[in-house]
């Protein structure tokens, strides 16, 4: 087995002569537009104390100020708790690929997972589009894997370079292409020289 | 009224629990990278443990009763 910097992942399913080549997330960019609302509420939660200066500077009692402080670790909690699923939504969101396949595993908030795989040998084209300024600049965008049977495109969404991904996804379907052409042959061989002892 | 808003609090408490159940199982179940999650399921454990504490403590450190008798003279 070579050795891959995703030696040591392991993920539902994963059969024991199967092995990771690579794991994607989307790009870290696309993270980034939800974590401006984990960003908003700690701008909130530190502005609280300037405000409450202002807002209630007549409440200055004990129990107001444990009130105060209480609320605020509620706040934190939720902002805590909110970052955990925005980071459980992307990090969990995942496309492996591996030396006979690739799964899809799509998180939707915590209580929704689906997964689809792709047998290398059922790919028929893969394409890119990576559309935008900031996706061109980030060098992101989508991976589009067309397949013989009927079944929906395979769509890696907001992948970090996915030119490089194409070719090593070309590369394993033309290697495997190549194994299936040189068992035919072997197959074809054997039964030709099977057929001629006997005759 | 502090039975209400105990009531009330206990039902956000829950809500916490059960969320934090749900992000450690998920950490815990679906992870395909285990050194990460060695670093992180402690890492999220103890300090949720100890926010989920000292909001108790701040909870039940509130003289409730006082604090509406002030507000309503306020």
């Amino acid at each position: 087995m070579l050795e891959t910097p995703f030696t040591k992942f392991h993920f539902n399913g994963q059969r024991e002569d199967e092995q990771i080549l690579l794991v994607l997330h989307r790009h870290w960019f696309d993270i980034l537009s939800q974590f401006f609302i984990i960003f908003v509420m700690l701008l909130i939660l530190f502005g609280s104390y300037g405000l409450t200066a202002v807002f209630f500077g007549n409440f200055e009692s004990a129990t107001f100020q444990k009130l105060i402080a209480f609320v605020r670790n509620l706040f934190f909690i939720f902002t805590w708790i909110t970052f955990f699923i925005i980071w459980i939504d992307y990090y969990f969101d995942v496309w492996i690929v591996t030396d006979q396949r690739i799964v899809n595993i799509e998180q939707d908030g915590l209580f929704a997972r689906t997964t689809s795989e792709l047998r290398l040998e059922k790919i028929q084209d893969v394409a890119t589009d990576v559309k935008g300024v900031i996706p061109t600049f980030l060098n992101y965008g989508n991976l589009e894997v067309q397949t013989a049977a009927e079944q929906e495109k395979f769509l890696f969404k907001n992948i970090p370079d996915p030119y490089a991904v194409k070719d090593l996804i070309m590369k394993l379907q033309k290697k495997f292409e190549h194994q299936e052409d040189v068992e035919f042959t072997e197959m074809l061989n054997k039964k030709i020289h099977h057929d001629g002892d006997e005759a | 009224m502090f039975y209400f808003v105990l009531g009330l609090y206990i039902v956000i408490l829950l809500t916490f629990v059960f969320l934090y159940a749900f992000i450690i199982y998920h950490l815990v179940k679906y992870s395909i990278n285990a050194s990460l999650n060695r670093i992180l399921l402690p890492f999220f454990i103890i300090i949720s443990t100890l926010l989920l504490f000292s909001n108790i403590l701040l909870f039940f450190s509130i003289d409730w009763n006082n604090l509406f008798s002030q507000f309503f003279i306020n």
